[in-house]
């Protein structure tokens, strides 16, 4: 867990860095959001740094939303304090603050232009017209939209639309972007496009971002941290390598990615430190490497992650492109191919059934349900989390 | 009086949406023939016979030709009808036009906010539809009569002399109309403000644009047709209104709606009243085609 607040010395720090990257800070401190009884943000602390593309990742009711509408300013916190940039906007309506939002259903103003919609923002901090043609304009090249500013939104497509909303929110340069799901209404073809383009155009811009998704490959794509949400809280917050590698909890490492979570017994420590071993049902043993918080004690249940991507499968037991490590044998009892990968599941005994992930299963001839085959657990990939 | 609430200014349904996947026309077209039969018999059959009775002369027993332009000749060389046809036009734009504005502000509150006095304010408005229109005439008669209510608070405080003559002025026509036609245009300002995705009124405020400059920007225009249809609604009502013009108006006020009962009832000139009867119809109608092409073709600019 790495959200933290500011030391009183950092603001200092901050501005140099909001001078280098282009980009200003956002500070959330003790957020507490409450509708009727049910609390939706339950004391949050978190810090996006300069200029960095932060992703809110979490399952629906998770408090990322309503995180991103007090930051916005469309909805005011029970309690704590918003900084942008080190000034506190908690209590400020929205049109007093520098952000701008890309909603998850575009909401581009029907009745007026393409380029008036773009502009909305520039007229309302009284440009001159000659100079928020040119802005536009510049916006729409931006985002692959060039000479459009006569269309009307409803003539354009769901992506172009979101288009228009992605450049009707950058041309005013605001402090911080804010997307509000932006993507599910696309399809995936779409969706996985723009991912890149809005990565790539934050990047150029060094503009600091929140996205707000619930989908998992997006955020891995698209952000340089992750704070994924429970129950309005961060679970965790970490680079996509951390949160995929070293989840700090089962239900991060249940929510990003593919995972087989195994609830094994500590046995002691393991071979190297901040190692347990773990004896996983049906006697194996296992290394496991202790992340976050955990740190069992011997004959505690604990509970095991291992990445399907990260075991291999061997049909015969001489199989020489499989590396050493701990062979489990097992039945396969479902083959699951989506192309350019096929997941296996091999069923060793009712309590332990894996998920072996078999990149480009074309070429390799996989096996049938009902085959033996055996599970190989290379070295160091065996994670124990927390309980 | 059939005024279609104009359809919500909405995006359009992506263009993608193949004919196929239409709902299946329904196979029952005869179940509106009860509805069509019923205004026929009691609307289209009496307004021909009206026309008829306004062109034909009444001998005392039958309608008998020949054609004439007699009755509308009469009406429009005589300055008192015109005058009195002015005043119904003005106050019915009055009317319309103070309902609209309650109205809209009124379903603002009910459509965007989330107090709890919501159904409460929703039953104040509704219940003018509940009770009787001589009832609530009677009621602003009580109020505004010269020992009435409005009077005796205005002399307490002191802010007049003597009681002013509220009953039988147009003021009390009008107010009285704005009070049976609220609800008309409270619902039709609530469909309208229900079809505005809330938002593009954040977006709106997100871009820098305050309350009022997003009610105007964003909210106004997108809601327009809806009003259009409103105004023409409680316009074309108002035209027509009877009770309110009678009991409030004290007789000091003529409408065309009292105009059309004094000629039949007091002089005994059918003809006539049948004329402005026609005139009564024609405004309502070219008002409504007019006002609604016009919600039409800003609704256009919308999609």
């Amino acid at each position: 867990m790495t959200a933290h607040m500011r030391t009183s010395a950092e603001p200092a720090a901050r501005a140099s860095g909001a001078r280098t990257s282009g980009g200003f800070g956002v500070v959330l401190r003790g957020i507490r959001k409450q509708f009727g009884t049910s609390v939706a943000v339950d004391d949050l602390d978190l810090d996006v740094r300069p200029g960095e593309f932060l992703t809110l990742l979490g399952p629906s009711g998770c408090g990322k939303t309503t995180t991103l509408n007090m930051i916005a300013g469309f909805l005011t916190p029970n309690q704590g304090q918003i900084l942008l940039d080190g000034q506190d906007v908690s209590r400020q309506p929205p049109d007093r603050r520098d952000t701008a939002m890309v909603f998850q259903q575009y909401a581009l103003f029907p009745h007026l232009t393409v380029g008036q919609n773009v502009g909305y923002g520039l007229r309302m901090r009284k440009r001159r017209p000659a100079e928020i043609r040119v802005l536009v304009a510049d916006a729409l090249e931006r985002v692959g939209l060039v000479g459009r500013e006569g269309h009307r939104p409803g003539q354009l497509s769901g992506g172009q639309q979101q288009r228009v909303a992605l450049a009707r929110a950058i041309v005013v340069r605001p402090k911080v972007l804010l997307f509000d799901e932006p993507l599910s209404n696309l399809d995936l073809k779409l969706r996985e496009q723009l991912r890149l383009e809005i990565k790539h155009l934050q990047r150029e811009l060094g503009i600091t971002s929140i996205f707000v998704t619930h989908d998992q490959t997006e955020a891995l794509v698209m952000s340089d941290r992750i704070a994924v949400m429970r129950e309005g809280r961060i679970e965790q917050l970490g680079s996509p390598d951390e949160i995929y590698h070293d989840p700090a909890n089962s239900f991060v490492a249940g929510f990003v990615g593919q995972s087989n979570l195994i609830t094994g017994t500590c046995t002691g420590s393991g071979p190297e430190a901040g190692e347990c071993t773990v004896r996983l049902p049906g006697a194996h043993m296992l290394p496991a490497r202790l992340v976050g918080t955990a740190r069992p004690e011997s004959g505690a249940p604990v509970q095991i992650l291992l990445r399907p991507e990260a075991l291999r499968l061997a049909t015969t037991s001489t199989d020489p492109t499989v590396p050493a490590g701990l062979t489990i044998d097992g039945q396969v009892t479902e083959v699951i191919n989506e192309g350019s990968v096929a997941t296996v599941v091999v069923r060793v005994t009712d309590a332990l059934r894996l998920r072996v992930a078999v990149p480009d299963p074309g070429g390799r001839g996989l096996p049938s349900p009902g085959d033996a085959a055996s599970v190989v657990i290379p070295p160091g990939v065996a994670r124990a989390l927390p309980n | 009086m059939t005024v279609s609430v104009a359809r919500p200014p909405t995006r359009k349904p992506a263009r993608t949406a193949p004919a196929t996947t239409q709902a299946p026309r329904s196979s029952f077209p005869w179940l509106a023939l009860p509805a069509t039969v019923w205004v026929l018999a009691t609307f289209a059959i009496p307004t021909a016979i009206l026309l008829a009775s306004s062109v034909l002369t009444y001998d005392g027993a039958e309608l008998t030709g020949p054609l004439t332009g007699a009755n509308y000749a009469d009406l429009f060389r005589n300055s008192y009808f015109r005058s009195v046809l002015w005043d119904t036009v003005w106050m019915s734009a009055t009317v319309g036009g103070a309902c609209m504005t309650a109205g809209l502000l009124v379903a603002h509150f009910l459509v965007r906010s989330r107090s709890r006095l919501r159904t409460l304010v929703l039953l104040i408005v509704i219940s003018p539809l509940v009770s009787s229109v001589v009832v609530r005439t009677y009621g602003w008669l009580v109020l505004l009569q010269d020992d009435g209510l409005v009077n005796k608070v205005l002399l307490t405080a002191g802010l007049i002399d003597s009681p002013l003559p509220l009953v039988g002025s147009r003021f009390a026509v009008i107010l009285g109309l704005v009070h049976v036609l609220l609800p008309y245009a409270v619902f039709t300002a609530m469909s309208s403000l229900q079809s505005v995705d809330p938002s593009l009124e954040l977006a709106s405020r997100d871009l820098g644009a305050g309350p009022v400059t997003t009610f105007f920007r964003i909210t106004l225009p997108l809601i327009r047709p809806g009003l259009i249809a409103g105004f023409t609604l409680t316009f074309a009502i108002s035209l027509g209104a009877y009770a309110s013009a009678a009991v409030l108006g004290g007789g000091r006020v003529q409408t065309l709606a009292t105009l059309v009962r004094d000629r039949m009832v007091v002089s005994l000139e059918w003809g006539q009243a049948a004329a402005i009867s026609v005139v009564i119809l024609v405004i309502g109608a070219v008002t409504v085609s007019a006002l609604l092409l016009a919600g039409r073709r800003s609704q256009a600019g919308v999609g």
